[in-house]
């Protein structure tokens, strides 16, 4: 599988993890606000899904209240507008209306409001009952031609905004627009929907649950006063909003709405927010699908999601998981609280309910909450065996490595300064507490308190005293081990010659006694090793000298044979042998001593400013005939542009031409050497590659002295060649290098680029 | 007219060796085993030019060649095993004329004791005749005019290449020039790969001036930098 498609797959496999939790918890969590009775706009899933207005609970609440204000109207008095309020859907914004409200009952306040500034009698403690006069309540509302109502007493109208006179004649003549009719008289109540009767009493018991709550019940009668009034209206099939709007109350102008329209209205919304919820419910399960098809590689996404998380210093992720946990708890007893106070004790006996109203009422707040625990447990799981960022620690390592710039001395004292500035307060701390304490205690135990309280003091001046003391031998010693360490790298730097003194009485007296010592002796050592390296090139250069004079006598006499024409030929050919093996021993005496030399790092280098190219043109240009007699082809390839190195020139083309012979010797007949120069930014990179002619034995060191791939030949070479090329390579500050692979052998040179 | 040539030596071996090599050359050789014997032939005989050990019993060879300068202005050819640079050195500014390491190169010794001896008794002729414009150094002598190569006063023959590039170091001792810059002066054309063209002509030349080609004095190569004759 390519790596692109599984990204993708990776990248899917979590968003649809991430979105499908997103989603079924937010859908869920309206699943359970339903459950306790607060659906979105306090709204019941069956009055938000019934496709009539008028057959919901809200409806029948908002009739039955009417109901109320009318009969209250008719009979005279004040009418307790609030009340029509108190049907079951609006149970939730009981406290609402008392409060700030939200946005539910936004709508179905403004009438309220408006009715009670419509109210111009005097604020007494029954204001809180929201009393309004019938008259009042009649202004407000008559506007409203969603409502149409007729309130009689006694056979007389009182209230009307029948204007048109539809109801007079009874359900029978109503205009096709108004398809609910009500009527209540003598007590009773009849209702008609779409001209047909509705049955309101059902066995004639009033109950908690039943439909209608309005008088005419067995149980649930009207006093005599009342049965005098006669009610009736009429409610639109499609209500229409009426706005009106009041300038001259005495608290500003008003905006009264259609309450009717509101709760239709306010029901249409709740059922699209249903269905929001559904199908954010239905998307919900569908992503989960694919995060479950897709969950081998949603782990992948876990593992991603680890790298990030584990650069997080632990500190912060323990704080953020307790602020969650802890944050949660509060949260949630803040909320019980808040319900016991408010007596709802019997729901809160329910622990599901102020948990889930505590965190459900903002899913928002629930998610982060949960993506912030998932994290830290998905951390937790991968991350576990590594090692872990820690702030304390990263903060120490900061603190470390600004120490380490101190000498050691500085570093010393500031390490023990926190010990003392710590127990400097602490002392203080001591003090005031016995201070304070030997004031509480005067008055019971007089001269104990006093006694307590200098002891006390003696103790702390003793103790600062003490730590003062060991502060400044700290210093003393912190001074010394400086010295010591400086002592110690003078040595390591080679100065052989200074002497580091203590006073006797000191406690490093021995350590730096005997660091002394190994300087001496390190001294002694070296400068004997100086002597024998010296005293060895004497010996190759004194031997090399005693070798070469009779080698002079010995190739002088060659030559004189040579000339010596009347010689037989089998004398001749001994004569030529001898001349070969003398000019080979010739030029061994001479690599032996240069060897030496170099070895002992007293070969004299003339260092300048060269190119490598140039010069590794002007070997093969000087080597041209060699080549040309032997048996390979040399195929060079060096860059035109200078390669400045920093070397002496003679010895390094002893380095090449040596290379160079090497290869041309033992290279395969009719193969091909390969020079090379390479350059990157800081090295200069030259090789030398040549097929061997008999096989390359893997465990020889070439550039040990006298050293030959092949043990029995006896053609050419000292053995010194590679051994003179590493010498001399190093000598001028390169790097030589031989690498054998199978029958390719390989000589790299390498030096550092100089810059121009 | 045959010179004498003095050799010195405390291995009487090599002194017979060289004897012989120079006695076939038609010289008259005088045979010392250390610096006092040296010194007392000098005093006795006639001599042009003294091949001198370095190491030698009584007196060692370079306090035999201070005392010599103190009268003589022979040449004198230092022969001794000491390969150093710093022996080397040491020898010629005691006053001698040139050093040759041991094991020697016949050939190349006698190339030396002709060139020397050339000098020695033909010294004065080139000075007479120097000319307005020449370049000199050691034993090459170049008349910039005539645009010939003298070597220990005898002119050597050249083709017009070598005598051009022979014409551009003569004319700038000491300066090196690198194979592009030899091409541009001397085909006066635009170089491209001249290193092995320059290097054959060099190889030609070097053959023609000095003694011993396989170790130039004077044309030498400025390894990773160019070409040069050094100025003596």
């Amino acid at each position: 599988m390519d790596i692109k498609s599984k990204k993708c797959k990776v990248i899917t496999a979590w968003a649809a993890f991430f979105l499908s939790i997103c989603l079924l918890v937010e859908s869920g969590l309206t699943g359970l606000n339903l459950l306790t009775g607060s659906g979105p706009r306090g709204v019941s899933v069956k009055d938000a899904l019934a496709s009539d207005f008028e057959e919901t609970e809200e409806f029948r609440g908002f009739v039955s209240d009417y109901l109320d204000t009318f009969l209250a109207m008719a009979a005279g008095g004040p009418v307790d507008w609030y009340s029509r309020y108190g049907d079951a859907a609006l149970d939730d914004s009981y406290d609402i209306s008392w409060g700030s409200g939200i946005a539910e009952s936004a709508a179905t306040t403004v009438i309220e409001e408006s009715a009670e500034s419509a109210w111009d009698g005097d604020y007494t403690s029954e204001d809180w009952e929201y009393k309004t006069s019938a008259k009042q309540v009649h202004e407000t509302i008559k506007n409203d031609k969603n409502l149409i109502y007729d309130i009689r007493y006694n056979g007389k109208s009182v209230y009307t905004n029948d204007e048109n006179g539809i109801l007079k004649e009874g359900e029978k003549s109503l205009p096709s627009d108004y398809n609910f009719y009500m009527v209540f008289a003598e007590g009773k109540a009849s209702v008609f929907k779409d001209k047909k009767a509705v049955d309101v009493y059902g066995d004639g018991v009033y109950r908690d649950d039943s439909q209608w709550r309005i008088p005419g019940y067995k149980n649930f009668t009207v006093d005599e006063k009342t049965k005098k009034a006669e009610v009736r209206m009429a409610v639109i099939k499609s209500p229409v909003n009426y706005v009106q709007g009041n300038y001259s109350g005495s608290s500003g102008s008003y905006y009264g709405t259609s309450s009717l329209y509101d709760i239709v209205r306010n029901m249409e919304h709740a059922k699209r927010s249903y269905i929001a919820k559904i199908v954010e419910f239905i998307a919900g399960l569908v992503l989960l699908g694919v995060y479950l098809a897709l969950r081998k590689y949603k782990k992948d996404g876990d593992r991603f999601l680890v790298v990030y998380t584990g650069k997080i210093w632990l500190e912060c992720k323990v704080a953020l998981a307790v602020l969650v946990i802890v944050g949660g708890i509060a949260g949630l007893n803040n909320y019980m609280g808040v319900f016991y106070g408010w007596g709802y004790y019997e729901y809160a006996s329910e622990i599901l309910y102020p948990m889930m109203y505590s965190l459900l009422a903002n899913p928002m707040l629930l998610l982060i909450c949960f993506w912030i625990l998932y994290l830290l447990i998905n951390d937790y799981r991968y991350n576990r065996k590594k090692p872990r960022k820690i702030l304390v620690r990263d903060i120490q390592k900061l603190f470390q490595i600004r120490d380490m710039e101190y000498p050691f001395q500085k570093k010393m004292i500031r390490k023990f300064s926190p010990v003392m500035i710590s127990g400097i307060v602490l002392s203080v701390i001591a003090a005031l507490a016995c201070f304070v304490s030997s004031y509480y205690l005067y008055d019971n135990g007089g001269s104990l308190a006093m006694v307590l309280l200098l002891v006390a003091l003696a103790v702390i001046a003793l103790l600062a005293g003490m730590m003062r003391q060991y502060a400044s031998d700290n210093r003393i010693l912190a001074k010394e081990m400086g010295d010591l360490i400086r002592q110690i790298k003078k040595v390591h730097d080679g100065n052989m010659t200074d002497k580091l003194k203590v006073p006797e009485d000191s406690d490093l007296y021995d350590a730096v006694q005997q660091l002394n010592d190994i300087q001496y002796g390190m001294d002694t050592a070296l400068s004997e090793r100086m002597k024998s390296e010296r005293m060895k090139v004497e010996l190759v250069s004194n031997v090399s000298h005693d070798i070469k004079t009779p080698l002079t006598s010995i190739i002088s006499y060659v030559e004189l044979m040579k000339q010596e024409e009347n010689l037989p030929e089998d004398v001749k050919d001994y004569v030529r042998i001898l001349d070969i093996k003398s000019q080979r021993l010739k030029s061994m005496v001479q690599d032996v001593f240069e060897i030496s030399k170099a070895a002992s790092k007293q070969l004299p280098v003339n260092l300048e400013d060269l190119d490598l190219g140039k010069l590794l043109r002007q070997t093969l240009a000087d080597m041209e005939e060699q080549i040309e007699e032997s048996s390979v082809t040399v195929k060079a390839q060096i860059p035109a542009e200078a390669v400045m190195i920093h070397a002496d020139g003679s010895r390094l083309y002893r380095v090449f031409q040596n290379l160079l012979q090497n290869a041309l010797k033992y290279s395969l007949d009719g193969s091909r050497v390969f020079i090379t120069l390479k350059t990157d930014s800081k090295t200069a990179m030259a090789t030398v590659k040549n097929i061997s002619q008999e096989e390359i034995p893997s465990d020889i060191d070439f550039t040990e002295r006298f050293v030959r791939g092949d043990e029995s030949r006896t053609d050419g070479g000292s053995g010194l060649g590679l051994s003179i090329a590493r010498s001399f390579t190093e000598a001028c500050g390169g790097v030589f290098g031989i690498e054998v692979d199978a029958d390719l052998f390989v000589v790299t040179v390498e030096f550092p680029i100089k810059d121009i | 007219m045959s010179e004498c040539i003095l050799v010195a030596d405390d291995d009487r071996e090599i002194v017979k060796a060289i004897a012989i090599l120079l006695e076939r050359e038609g010289y008259k050789v005088l045979r010392a085993y250390d610096g006092l014997e040296a010194l007392d032939l000098l005093a006795q005989n006639q001599v042009q030019l003294i091949l001198m050990d370095v190491m030698m019993p009584r007196m060692d060879g370079l306090s035999a060649i201070m005392k010599i300068r103190e009268r003589k202005n022979i040449p004198i050819i230092v022969l001794s095993a000491k390969s150093e640079d710093t022996d080397k050195v040491l020898g010629l500014s005691m006053g001698a004329d040139d050093y040759v390491t041991k094991p020697y190169n016949s050939q190349e010794l006698l190339a030396r004791v002709k060139s020397h001896l050339r000098r020695y008794t033909r010294l004065g002729d080139i000075h007479a005749a120097s000319a307005s414009k020449e370049f000199k150094s050691g034993r090459l002598c170049y008349h910039a005019e005539e645009r010939v190569l003298y070597a220990d006063g005898e002119s050597i023959r050249l083709t017009a290449t070598e005598t051009k590039i022979v014409d551009l170091f003569m004319r700038n001792l000491g300066r090196v020039f690198s194979a592009e810059e030899i091409y541009c002066r001397v085909w006066e054309e635009d170089a491209f790969a001249p290193e092995n063209t320059v290097m054959v002509h060099i190889r030609r030349i070097r053959e023609k001036i000095e003694l011993n080609p396989k170790e130039p004095e004077y044309l030498k190569v400025v390894w990773g930098i160019g070409y040069k004759i050094e100025k003596m």
